[in-house]
């Protein structure tokens, strides 16, 4: 077998613990006054990792203020001529309320068909729970191109595919795996003995639900809502196929710009959509903790 | 105290009943509650939704892939393998769906090594601040795809930041366009999700047990290897499977990125549905794609499978 470390412990034991004595010697405590070398090669990761993770977005907003129309590092002064561009041009200003449109829509469909599939696995037991629990994560489980364009085959036989509620039935289906997770993790917090209280004080089912559970679970909705309609908001996958005339959304647009190359007044747009976002993750975390929402905790 | 009950009362309304129907309704739900079905009618309206526009759209999708193409832009029902056919024997297919794999395969890859230690950080740090983090990695996800492709594009191309940092070292390498190109901007598109299902997992590990790793004398590199790292698996290889489903259908990175030099395939399943009107292949093409993508979880879950045995041995 392996090196036998340990051969009292059995071999399955040694052989899985091979490495120890080799690492045993690695010592990572010593360093400068109170700063170890482990923890700051550990920040430094940290560190890359993270800016790995956002410099995208980072530089996509720096060269939306630079005056330069090529990606010049660094930037070489300041200007909103870009945003004006995009704001004198009424098709950006369409996809956005087309944008806005349909992913209220489908935040409103999504979130209530999720809030009663969640309802249903976190307070019922029925035969086939866990795997509709687990089920509910499917949207997410399959490229996205292809659910796109199953819906485009699928929804142009009902003349679905160009118009708003088209894209709003379509990006329905893309926000429920995000609204369930999130109702979920608030239910699963939710403190079921206050529900019996109100029915022992009297209430029925009804009045129970409507003035106990429901503002319990007002956070996860919202915050369920909010989700959904930004993960709906910038989805292209499925949007680029339900698109038709005078029906843009807004990522569609931004794709259908850079077949023509690049301009900072995409960088404009890109920066006012992670406004948007990130002013949806400050609501959430104000409310109700952004790690929460997502069940993560 | 009357004037605080009162003053709440007007924030929040007090509903006694439902305006109609409230005694129909609460017969319904005393007579169907206790049973085993109550579930499923609560559930019905998210299942028929889903059966609807998710399950019957995949299947139909799969009926369409042996239909026969009219060049007009229509299709006549038909059953004929010329879709797949045409699709398994182009090469500027085949080559592109080789090349989806594999940058999805070294993607993934990469994905899980730069994710865990943010995921690890966040669920095991003392900082006040980690949980803030996981705003940090939630933004980007909730920003999308075509926004940080655009990023991307607009860091690598030549004359853009990542060059003229290049530069000040004296190396001329542009990496739009390139493979490695590819994998950096795909493994930031795909870090978010796999962050918060390896975070899920860590949290769910019993501390107790990394604590008692460090009491039997293990340094961090031990109690991370031996317990942390095993411990962890079900997390790793979950984020494994969704990042590398995700890859393999990447389309916003690989058309602004990627193509030509780089093609995948999700850009040409678009390009045939959307600009050809040939939807029998575009759904041949989506078909296979999926079937390639399930067939390689299949394969990667037996070998994970094998692999955690020997671990828990």
């Amino acid at each position: 077998m392996s090196t036998d470390t340990d051969s009292e412990s059995g071999v399955g034991r040694s052989r899985s613990f091979r490495f120890a004595r080799g690492l045993d010697s690695v010592d990572l405590s010593g360093g400068v006054g109170s700063v170890s070398v482990g923890r700051v090669l550990y920040a430094v990761l940290l560190t890359a990792a993270f800016t790995y993770l956002l410099l995208p977005v980072i530089f996509a907003v720096l060269i939306s203020f630079n005056p330069s129309d090529l990606y010049a590092f660094p930037p070489d002064g300041f200007t909103l001529q870009w945003y004006q561009a995009v704001f004198e041009r009424s098709a950006w200003v369409s996809s956005f309320l087309v944008s806005f449109q349909y992913s209220i829509i489908a935040t409103i469909i999504g979130v209530g068909l999720s809030s009663m599939a969640a309802y249903a696995i976190g307070r019922f037991d029925f035969r086939f729970r866990s795997l509709l629990d687990a089920a509910t994560f499917l949207p997410l489980m399959i490229p996205q191109i292809i659910l796109g364009l199953a819906l485009l085959l699928f929804l142009q036989h009902f003349g679905l595919v160009g118009n708003l509620l088209g894209l709003s039935l379509a990006l329905a289906v893309y926000t429920t795996p995000y609204a369930t997770r999130s109702i979920l993790a608030t239910m699963h917090n939710f403190d079921r003995s206050i529900e019996e209280a109100a029915m022992n004080l009297g209430a029925d089912e009804i009045q129970t639900f409507l003035r106990v559970t429901f503002p319990a679970l007002l956070p996860g909705l919202l915050t369920a809502s909010i989700f959904s309609f930004v993960v709906s908001y910038s989805n292209l996958q499925i949007a680029v196929f339900l698109q038709g005339a005078g029906m843009t959304p807004i990522p569609v647009r931004i794709f259908a710009q850079m077949q023509f190359g690049a301009s900072p007044v995409i960088a404009a747009v890109a920066t006012i959509n992670i406004f948007i976002v990130l002013l949806a993750i400050v609501v959430v975390e104000r409310f109700f903790g952004a790690a929460e929402a997502l069940g993560y905790s | 105290m009357s004037s605080d009950t009162s003053s709440r009362s007007r924030l929040r309304p007090v509903v006694q009943s439902l305006p109609f129907g409230h005694e129909r309704l609460q017969a319904f739900i005393e007579r169907h509650k206790e049973e085993s079905y109550a579930g499923y009618i609560l559930a019905g309206p998210y299942l028929l939704y889903m059966l609807l526009l998710f399950f019957i759209p995949l299947g139909y999708i799969f009926l369409v892939s042996f239909y026969r193409n009219v060049p007009t832009g229509t299709m006549e029902a038909a059953f004929t393998l010329e879709n797949y056919v045409k699709f398994l024997t182009s090469d500027l297919y085949m080559g592109a769906l080789y090349t989806t794999v594999e940058l999805s395969v070294v993607s993934t890859v990469f994905t899980i090594l730069v994710s865990y230690p943010i995921a690890y950080f966040i669920v095991f740090s003392d900082w006040r601040y980690s949980q803030a983090l996981t705003l940090l990695v939630i933004a980007p996800m909730l920003v999308g795809n075509v926004v940080r492709a655009f990023g991307w594009f607009a860091l690598m191309g030549s004359g853009g930041a990542i060059n003229t940092v290049l530069g000040l070292f004296g190396v001329q390498y542009t990496l739009l366009n390139t493979k490695p190109g590819m994998i950096i901007a795909i493994s930031s598109v795909l870090m978010p999700f796999a962050v918060l299902i390896l975070m899920s997992v860590l949290y769910t590990l019993d501390a107790e047990l990394i604590e008692a790793a460090y009491n039997l004398g293990g340094n961090p590199i031990q109690t991370f290897v031996y317990v942390t790292l095993p411990l962890s698996l079900p997390g790793v290889i979950g984020a494994t499977i969704i990042s590398f489903v995700l890859t393999m259908g990447t389309f916003a990175t690989a058309v602004f990125i990627g193509m030509p030099q780089v093609p995948m395939i999700a850009p040409f399943i678009y390009d045939v549905a959307s600009t050809d009107l040939n939807w029998p292949l575009g759904a041949a093409m989506s078909f296979v794609l999926l079937a390639v993508s399930l067939a390689l979880v299949y394969v990667y879950t037996l070998v994970a499978d094998v692999g955690t045995q020997e671990v828990s041995a």
